[in-house]
Order: C-alpha cells, then structure tokens, then sequence
C-alpha cells in the first residue's frame, strides 16, 4: 500500500501536476507520525501511513505561508476528504486545487489495522465513498456514549463537569491551531474592542471560548477529534463539538463534508425549519 | 448580594429586533398595558444581527435570564435574517445547555409590531419563570472566580 501512495506522489511531482505533497513522515518511532511537506519527486520516500496517523493535514491548505501558487498533493484520509469538502463549500479554494491521495485504516489508532488506498480520484467520488465506509458505522461511539451521560445530568451538574474540565484550559489555542476550519485570520478570541473574551486563562473566558469555539464549528465540525488530541490539557474538546454536530444533524438533517456542493446549513434555512423552542 | 425585599427581582435581558418586537414593546407602552419592569430592551436592527456572544455577555453582566425576539417567519424586515437567526438559535441553546446553562435563562420568541398584548403577556410570563428559577447565581460564581 505505501509503495502505491509514494508512487501516487511521485507521478504528481515528476509530472510537476503539484508543486507539494503533504502527507505524514516517520518520527522517533512508527507510533509517532508528523506531516512532511515534499515538494520533490525522489524525497517520496519519506511519506509513511500507518493507523498512528491521526493529524489532519488539511489544516495547511489555508495557510498562506505554506501554500504555494500551483496546486497542492494531499494525503486524505477519510477526515482529510470531508475537511477539504467543508473547505470546498465555504470557497476557501477551487476544489482543484487540492489532488487528494485517499488512504484509510480499517480502525484509526489500533495497532497492525489494516490501511489502503481510496479508490476515488476527485473529490466528488471521495465524498461518496467516504460515505459509503462510514456508513452504518460511528467512528465516535465512544464519544456519543459519553455525550448521552452529559445529557444525564442537570444544568448545574454539567455546569460544575466544564467548569472544572475548562478550569485545565491554558488557553494555548492548540485546539484551534490543529482545526482546518479554524482558518479565519481574526479570531474572535483577538477581537478586543470590545474584548468578548477575557484573554487570561480565568474561569470566564476559558467557559466563553470553548462554548463558542465549539458553536463556530456548527454544521463544519467533521469530528475528526484533532483539538481535543491537541489539548495538552487533556479537555474533551470533542465532546462539545460532537453534541453540537448530533444538533445539527437532528434538527437540519445534515452531516459535514460529504457534499461540497450544498449551501452550508448555518448559512441557509428552510421556511418550515423547527421552532417549537420559540414563544 | 442579599436582596432586601421579600421577593427577588430578576434582571432579563432582551434582545429586540427594531421592526418588530421592539415596535411591539412600544405599541404595549402606548396601549397602557401593564407588565413587569425586569425587562431590560436592547434594540438591534434584526433578530439575524444578534450574535451568540451578546447573550453570554449577558450573563457575564449579571442578567438571571436572556430573551431573543424579533418577527415572526415570513415577516422579517431583510427577507430572512429571523430564518438565519433560528437556525443559529436552534443550535446554539442546545450547546448552552449541554455546557450547563438553564434552557430555561434562554428565551426567545416571536412578537410583531401589532403585538403588543402578546408582549405584555411573555413579559408577565417569564418574569414569573425566572423569579421561581432564583437569581443565576452558578454562572456567577463562574463570572467572579
């Protein structure tokens, strides 16, 4: 399989179809990945993919200091497509810009998995076969266990639960960093006239800027945990970024990236869209 | 801070949308009609204008419960910044809740310019609420720690 994925790149390159590969090279052992930016044909070896490849690489797609004018190779796994999907639909760049490489591991994060290669080409024929993987199957059972037990509590409880996990925050915005749809160049965390989020790493503003940096992800979050695996905290960033995508999904019967062409579900509306919460 | 009367008085923000509800607020005002003066109005041109933030900005000042309303669907003054503003509302009351605020603090509703009655009567109504629910004092302890 690796050898299919270094060839993938290699033709890219040498056919000069895309200026730069990113894809995940090998660390200080095989557990440890980290992502390698190639941008010539005989370095196409350092590229390695195996399950304990969990960064989203599509993070650097809208970073301007990485990306150069022609159009870029990327490793995609099933995260990477629907994160270049949401990406696509929100005309941060022309799906052409982005040859996806789609690889998958048959379970993410376990030792020995099997991993292979994706056999659609364009985007379109990713997201549907993405689909299709995911289908039937929640990647993040264990995720939507733990958000049922939330919901469990009362208000108060779940008050006192974040208040104590956000208590940790350091407010080093790693989760932002590892997001790639945290893209926009001023955050409203920076936003200080006025201030709406206190800066200091204080009980008020770590509550306001993990509730809001989890409503900004609403109808894009694809849920591919990167934050809270960032989080030197250890917060579960995922938590509220799954409770607000299971909202989205019962309310407007929508899931994030496996369709570039629709409108956005919080930049659109349906006349008949629920309202009974409203008096 | 210990409240000297009997009864607490809580403090309810509310977002009002100029071509409606505020209209509305001001039709029960020249209609003499009656309610409860723990309604503090912020006027803002639509429903679609208000962001997440001023509602947790709320609280952060000490508001005991926050309403958001604006024209009813179909009537909004900009075609359709109330339909943006209820998906936005849809979604983002359950994240409140999930992060432990009351659903309860988090009102909105639909009050046109011809409404003034209704007004009165929600004002009524969730003063009531609220004032059963006690002062917001879990999200204070959290704003003053």
């Amino acid at each position: 399989m690796i050898e299919q994925l270094r060839q993938r790149a290699r033709e890219l390159l040498g056919e000069g179809k895309v200026a730069l590969v990113i894809g995940h090279g090998r660390g200080s052992s095989p557990q440890a990945t980290f992502p390698v930016f190639i941008t010539k044909a005989d370095a196409v070896d350092r590229l390695v993919f195996n399950p304990f490849c969990r960064n989203n690489l599509a993070v650097y797609l809208t970073r301007k200091d990485i990306m150069p004018k022609g159009a870029v190779g990327l490793v995609a796994r099933p995260e990477e497509v629907r994160s270049v999907a949401v990406l696509v639909q929100e005309q941060q760049f022309d799906a052409d810009r982005v040859v996806l490489i789609g690889v998958a591991c048959a379970e993410p994060g376990k030792e020995g998995a099997a991993c292979e290669m994706l056999k659609g080409r364009t985007l379109k024929e990713l997201e549907a076969e993405v689909a299709e993987r995911l289908k039937g199957r929640d990647p993040a059972q264990d995720v939507a266990a733990r958000v049922k037990e939330l919901e469990a509590m009362t208000p108060e409880q779940r008050l006192a639960f974040w208040e104590k996990e956000f208590s940790r925050c350091i407010r080093c915005y790693a989760c932002r960093q590892a997001c790639p749809m945290c893209y926009c160049e001023r955050c409203i965390v920076e936003k200080n006239q006025p201030q709406w989020i206190p800066s200091s790493a204080r009980p008020l503003g770590n509550y306001f800027w993990n509730v809001i940096r989890a409503f900004h992800l609403a109808g894009r979050c694809i849920g591919c945990g990167a934050c809270a695996r960032a989080c030197p905290m250890g917060i579960p960033l995922d938590l509220l970024n799954a409770k607000v995508a299971r909202e989205v999904k019962e309310s407007f019967a929508y899931e994030a990236g496996f369709d570039h062409e629709v409108p956005p579900p919080m930049a659109s509306f349906r006349t008949d869209d629920e309202q009974e919460f409203i008096k | 801070m210990e409240t000297t009367t009997a009864e607490f008085e809580p403090k309810i923000i509310a977002f009002l949308c100029n071509w409606c509800t505020y209209a509305g607020a001001d039709l029960a005002g020249t209609s003499r009609l009656k309610y409860p003066a723990n309604i503090r109005a912020i006027r803002l041109t639509c429903t679609g204008r208000i962001e997440p933030m001023f509602l947790l900005k709320a609280f952060q000042e000490g508001a005991d419960a926050v309403l958001v309303s604006g024209c009813h669907p179909g009537d909004c003054h900009y075609t359709s910044g109330n339909y943006h503003a209820r998906r936005r509302w849809t979604v983002f009351r359950k994240l409140l809740e999930f992060s432990g605020i009351d659903p309860r603090r988090v009102l909105f509703s639909w009050v046109s310019a011809a409404e003034g009655r209704k007004w009165s009567e929600l004002v009524a109504e969730i003063t009531a609420q609220v004032r059963a629910l006690g002062p917001f004092t879990s999200f204070e302890r959290i704003v003053k720690a």
